[in-house]
């Protein structure tokens, strides 16, 4: 199917053959999409309609084929994706945020200009201005779907992939679509899913058949709009800029949701209290000993725990997608992530800290013990962040996690205990340098594995 | 019986059929090089000093040791390879060689507590090349139960080429581990030629590892196989699956 | 000294079983394996009419 103009497509892919398990879903697809065109993606359940929009939007990596977005360039480049908005099967929302919030995180991610405007005039086009600041869990269906639409457009995307627009809109959603388009990315080209042939009538779309894996037909003439040179509204951010705004946004969702901290400072409590009163009543005398291995056996369970969730959370909610086609190097997803378990382990380990220096009357709360914690929490973060991107898709991933990490934690408690034991005067202190030598040493290489190998992982 | 034919797939070869020149010559050389090791081992080399005749686990402990490392380098190979290139052929190789690689680190670390039951008179020393060589063996495990663990073939290879590359990490770890901290256990003989051991001892030495670097070569081989078969075999089902449906 | 000769014994038979068994093992696997690949392509041949879904 080629565009009858002269003009270069917007988008186009050319024999894509997707395989997802061993089953070839796309069996060589070749679709292009004039600048301002309207496709209309139809076809049973089954057929390949999300796949096909989720290797368009890089999603997938396809087994054979190509995809160019606009400029040519394929979606696994970050600048590539720039121009790209996506609605994907589910919306790719925080039910933690309110819907002001998750806009306000999309257009940071995306390098929205005039972002506070642009987010207003989103709200009240699909309708929830009146509801903006109510969090996104209280949502209905249908107000989770206009906003995720509202979100998919946010930056006036020059391409728009859009997975059942209409799914879970009543009467009054569905026929308030064609004006959400035109208001939101008036100049846009767009390629939706629909199971509705009305729907796809209704934007003026041209309709093309997908049945198992291939394009069955095509009906409706090549509407070529308002050709688009459309300089897009979102600039890409800057990389450390877009790490912040992740990091800022799950601190947010923490405070909200209180899900990780409160449970984890209970955890090392009870640790502490319960290892304590096991160890102490038995040895007696060994107090040092038994402090710094409640420490390090908290901070490892710790990290572990709060590991195991940190990319399973984005990926079960369907956000770990909204991340991925934003114009950001997938690197800075996984040094967002990182910086958060880091965070979280350090506090939780300083708590220990202080807990254990309570309860055994040890000075274990020093300068050298703290920097030894922040140290540790940073190296052991750097490969949990890996790791739990390596299990989001794993059966049983709360058994395998620990599996993988706590292994590569080995040097890091070995550190971590030479140098709170020379602290606590068991060993001599001249040892403490060559320690925290290692644990720097360490975190560095656990941080660039991690940086390098991350954007093998999170596509697959 | 019928002739069946069939379209696209290759014809079933009989494995490890001694038919085919390059398995006659692999196992021929295998059976040869393997005889000779143990001829070696047994009678060539002569009686250690102080410990006599037990030394001799030396000769399949240190091939064990070596091929545990030469196959986890063959993961990370295999792992960085089908990252770049894609083929399933390379994560093939990888998981057979960490499957082979845990097997001689089981059997590195089980000769060696016999060995350290005979000498030093315990079965588990906390000494830097034992525990490191334990924690590459858990590495290695974990990686083969990520394996186990995602059922879509696509995220597995890649998940688990990434964990490949990032557990190659332990092996430099296990290798210094002897120079980096005080340890019992005795520093490379094979790159240290001055040494002290008898030539007959290097020479027996070198030809196991030798020998047990065929018979790597050949489980690789085999398990590759294998995994190519399944492969083939998930396929196969799926099609008839798709006709299936076709025709209905 | 025949302690020690024991170790050696225990020690050249772990490994021997351990390598061969493996061996063994992967060998059985693969015929298996093999066998039913050949059962299946037999039905993926066979006309189509009349067959039944193989049940996995």
């Amino acid at each position: 199917m080629r565009p009858s103009q002269a003009t270069s497509p917007a988008i186009a892919a050319d024999d894509l053959v997707v395989r997802l398990g061993q089953r070839n879903v796309l069996r060589g697809v070749s679709l292009a999409l004039a600048p301002g065109e309207r496709v209309a993606v139809v076809g049973p359940n089954g057929a390949g309609k999300t796949t096909l929009l989720r290797a368009l939007a890089g999603l997938i990596r396809p087994r054979r084929g190509q995809v160019s977005l606009p400029g040519g360039r394929g979606p696994a480049e970050p600048a590539a994706r720039a121009g790209l908005g996506y609605l994907g099967h589910r919306p790719s929302l925080y039910p933690h945020l309110s819907a002001r919030e998750n806009l306000a995180f999309a257009a940071r991610l995306h390098g929205v200009a005039d972002g506070a405007a642009r987010i207003e005039a989103a709200l009240s086009t699909v309708g929830l201005a009146s509801d903006a600041n109510r969090l996104v869990r209280d949502y209905s269906r249908g107000m989770q779907q206009r906003l995720g639409l509202a979100l998919a457009l946010l930056p006036e995307p020059a391409v728009a992939l859009l997975d059942e627009p209409d799914a879970s809109l009543d009467a009054a959603g569905v026929n308030d679509l064609p004006m959400m388009l035109d208001a939101l990315a008036p100049r846009a080209t767009v390629l939706f899913s629909t199971h509705d042939e009305r729907v796809a009538r209704a934007l003026g779309a041209r309709i093309v058949r997908l049945e198992a894996g291939r394009i069955s037909g095509a009906t409706g003439t090549a509407s070529s709009g308002a050709a688009s040179d459309s300089a897009a509204r979102a600039r890409p951010p800057g990389f450390a800029h877009a790490v912040w705004a992740m990091i800022a946004k799950d601190a947010r969702v923490e405070w909200r949701a209180r899900e990780q901290v409160p449970t984890l400072l209970m955890f090392t409590l009870l640790a502490a209290v319960v290892f304590d009163m096991a160890f102490i009543a038995v040895l007696g005398s060994e107090v040092a000993a038994v402090a710094v291995g409640v420490l390090w056996i908290s901070v490892l369970l710790a990290a572990t725990l709060a590991g195991t969730r940190l990319f399973a959370t984005e990926h079960e909610r369907g956000t770990l997608d909204g991340l991925l086609v934003a114009p950001v190097d997938p690197s800075g997803i996984y040094l967002a992530k990182f910086a958060l378990l880091a965070l979280e382990t350090a506090f939780v380990g300083i708590a220990q800290l202080v807990f254990l220096s309570l309860l055994l009357n040890v000075s274990l709360f020093q300068v050298s013990t703290i920097g030894a914690v922040v140290l540790a929490a940073t190296a052991i973060s750097a490969i949990l962040a890996l790791q739990s991107s390596l299990v989001v898709n794993a059966r049983a991933r709360e058994m395998l996690m620990p599996l993988l990490a706590i292994p590569p934690a080995v040097p890091v408690l070995l550190a971590g205990v030479g140098i709170t034991l020379g602290a606590l005067e068991v060993t001599p202190a001249g040892q403490q340098g060559a320690w925290f030598g290692l644990l720097a040493v360490i975190a560095v290489v656990f941080l660039t594995l991690g940086t390098v190998l991350y954007p093998q992982a999170a596509r697959t | 019986m019928r002739q069946v034919r069939t379209t696209e797939l290759p014809r079933p070869r009989r494995l490890g059929a001694l038919r085919e020149p390059a398995n006659a010559a692999l196992y021929a050389a295998l059976l040869l090089s393997m005889g000779l090791a143990i001829f070696m081992a047994f009678v060539f080399a002569p009686a250690e000093r102080v410990q006599a005749e037990v030394y001799r686990i030396l000769f399949v402990h240190v091939p064990s040791a070596w091929l545990a490392f030469f196959a986890f380098g063959v993961v990370a190979l295999g792992s960085v390879m089908f990252l770049i290139r894609g083929k399933s052929r390379w994560d093939r190789l990888a998981h057979a060689s960490a499957e082979i690689g845990v097997l001689f680190t089981t059997l590195c670390l089980v000769t060696g507590s016999i060995w350290g039951r005979s000498v030093w008179g315990v079965w588990w020393q906390w000494d830097p090349r034992l525990t490191t060589t334990l924690i590459m063996w858990f590495i290695y495990v974990s990686y083969l139960a990520l394996r186990s663990y995602i059922d879509d073939p696509n995220a597995r290879q890649r998940m688990a080429s990434v964990l490949g590359i990032v557990g190659v990490v332990s092996v430099p770890i296990v290798w210094f581990s002897v120079e980096w901290w005080r340890s019992l256990h005795p520093t490379p003989s094979i790159t240290n030629p001055g040494g002290g051991m008898p030539a007959e001892m290097l020479t027996t030495l070198l030809v196991s590892v030798a020998a047990f670097t065929v018979f790597y070569v050949v489980l690789v081989r085999q398990r590759m196989q294998l995994e190519l078969a399944v492969a083939e075999l998930g396929s196969l089902r799926e099609r008839l699956h798709e006709r299936n449906e076709d025709s209905t | 000294m025949t302690s020690d000769l024991l170790y050696l014994f225990i020690g050249f038979s772990a490994v021997w079983v351990g390598v061969f068994g493996y061996l063994v093992y992967v060998t059985g696997r693969v015929r298996s394996v093999r066998d039913e690949l050949h059962d299946l392509r037999g039905q993926l041949d066979a006309p189509q009419t009349g067959r039944e879904a193989p049940s996995h």
